[in-house]
């Protein structure tokens, strides 16, 4: 008949091979001060942000192989904004040189249901926690300092116990895959916040207890 | 957004799929309606491959619709709907190894978006796997978002272009009595596309050139094609493998007139081996036997 052929197209839309790009370490609570005052002083002049996020890891287990990951994250201070889905790829193997941590990201944004919705294909809730603390920017660098509380009753955010007497702090960028750069960056950026602050590569596969 | 409603236009007697359209548009025009460009909305299926817990494996649709460019609706037939940013495209691509795409089974729907007052009115024609299958028209009433205080309104304004193929009040807005139609995004439009692309699916329009497998009992012989005379209701789907579906038709086969009137034909996917095929066919011999 005469109506156009379907269309065979790869994925026109969103952003395909993100990376982000990773730096952490932990700070004491009785140095916190300092880290937030030198890192007012280091970023981007904006109003200081505050945030307090709820995560829940999400796992869908196939017949072979590792568990899929995905991370659901909503803002509890601002409940009606949307939710965050993160996919986080393995971290990649390559340069040894590279300064910074780098694996695949997909950021999506989503609608209220996305508990029920992750439920219904399959994904089963793994641990979830709270996070809450301060956001920083430089340019495209993002700088997160922020406590994490274990969630005592299962999605009762109110009654929350701190898991250690530090904050983690994340210096993270994301980019087009390649763009190497970045981590020298992030390099020169985290050398700044010495001796306050290590920021380093850690990966997390060989954290794994 | 206000309240939609998306029905299917039986193709006119006579006429093919774009005639029907162009009538459609000539009514529309006529009325006094203004052509505001074109309009698309298109869906993939998913497949999970992870047989969790023994359950049947469920479908999951990933649609967009041109009206929200940025967005993708992500539903389960019944079940749980997600309206996400169009990452969500990624992530799936990511998530391939536990959803396979059914590529043999993407629906578009393509056509002209008109606007007469309050009403916009959207013309398509749905596509699957290069074939027209029908004719969809979507009617919206942008100024009121309860559907219960405009449906005979829309009635009438449908009723004006569409003569006796009006629809009936949309099955999402029946399942909620009192409640708000949700303006803040378009999932009920969707369920409805959904509804329309998969009645659509399973039917065949007559007069359309097939190619098919003709089948006797342990043996399909591929390669011929004919012309369908009259499409009957398919078989149910296999649940084991639901891009699947055996259907029975009246057809002549590769222009013979004289050929078997009566044939057992079962439609293929783009991307099924012969050998599947094959498979299949000797599942079906039970069915031949009834004839």
């Amino acid at each position: 008949m005469e109506a156009p052929p379907v269309t065979v197209m790869p994925i026109t839309s969103g952003t395909i091979n993100m990376m982000e790009y990773l730096l952490q370490g932990s700070v004491l609570d009785l140095a916190l001060e300092s880290l937030l005052h030198r890192l007012r002083g280091l970023c981007d002049n904006m109003e200081p942000e505050t945030f307090t996020d709820h995560e829940l890891v999400y796992l869908l287990k196939g017949q072979q192989g590792n568990p899929f990951i995905l991370r659901a994250r909503r803002s509890l201070s601002h409940p009606t904004a949307p939710w965050h889905l993160r996919y986080l790829g393995q971290p990649e193997v390559g340069d040894k040189s590279r300064h910074a941590l780098v694996r695949n990201c997909v950021d999506v944004a989503a609608s209220h249901s996305l508990p029920d919705f992750l439920n219904e294909m399959g994904f089963r809730m793994d641990h979830e926690f709270v996070t809450s603390g301060h956001i920083f920017r430089k340019g495209a660098m993002k700088v997160v300092v922020c406590s994490v509380s274990r969630v005592l009753v299962p999605g009762n955010t109110e009654n929350t116990e701190r898991m250690s007497l530090s904050h983690l702090v994340e210096l993270s960028v994301l980019a087009p895959a390649g763009q190497d750069t970045m981590s020298e960056d992030m390099r020169s950026f985290a050398e700044q916040l010495k001796p306050l602050i290590h920021l380093e590569k850690i990966d997390p596969s060989k954290q794994r207890h | 957004m206000g309240v939609t409603c998306v029905c299917q236009v039986p193709v006119a007697e006579g006429k093919s799929v774009q005639q029907t359209v162009d009538i459609l548009h000539k009514k529309l025009e006529q009325l006094g309606a203004l052509k505001q460009g074109s309009f698309w909305v298109d869906c993939e299926t998913y497949q999970s491959t992870g047989n969790a817990g023994g359950q049947p494996s469920k479908l999951l649709y990933v649609m967009h619709n041109s009206e929200v460019p940025l967005s993708c609706m992500a539903l389960f037939e019944g079940g749980p709907c997600l309206t996400a940013d169009t990452n969500f495209d990624v992530l799936m691509v990511k998530l391939k190894s536990h959803f396979q795409n059914a590529k043999g089974h993407k629906v578009e729907c393509r056509g002209s978006r008109y606007r007469y007052c309050d009403f916009l009115i959207k013309v398509g024609t749905v596509t699957m796997s290069s074939s027209a299958r029908g004719i969809s028209v979507e009617v919206e009433y942008c100024p009121c978002v309860v559907p219960g205080d405009c449906w005979n309104l829309m009635r009438e304004f449908i009723q004006s272009f569409l003569g006796s193929n009006v629809p009936e009040l949309p099955t999402v807005f029946a399942a909620k009595p009192e409640g708000l139609f949700a303006p803040a995004d378009c999932v009920d439009t969707m369920t409805q596309y959904l509804e329309l692309f998969n009645k659509l699916r399973k039917s065949q329009i007559p007069g359309s050139n097939i190619n098919f497998s003709y089948l006797t009992p342990n043996r399909a012989t591929g390669g011929l094609s004919g012309r369908l005379v009259e499409a009957t209701v398919p078989f149910a789907r296999s649940k084991k493998n639901p891009s699947f579906g055996l259907l029975f038709h009246v057809a002549t086969v590769g222009g013979r007139k004289d050929g078997p009137s009566c044939c057992l034909l079962f439609s293929r996917g783009a991307n099924e081996s012969p050998a599947a095929a094959q498979s299949r066919s000797n599942e079906s011999s039970g069915v031949w036997a009834r004839f």
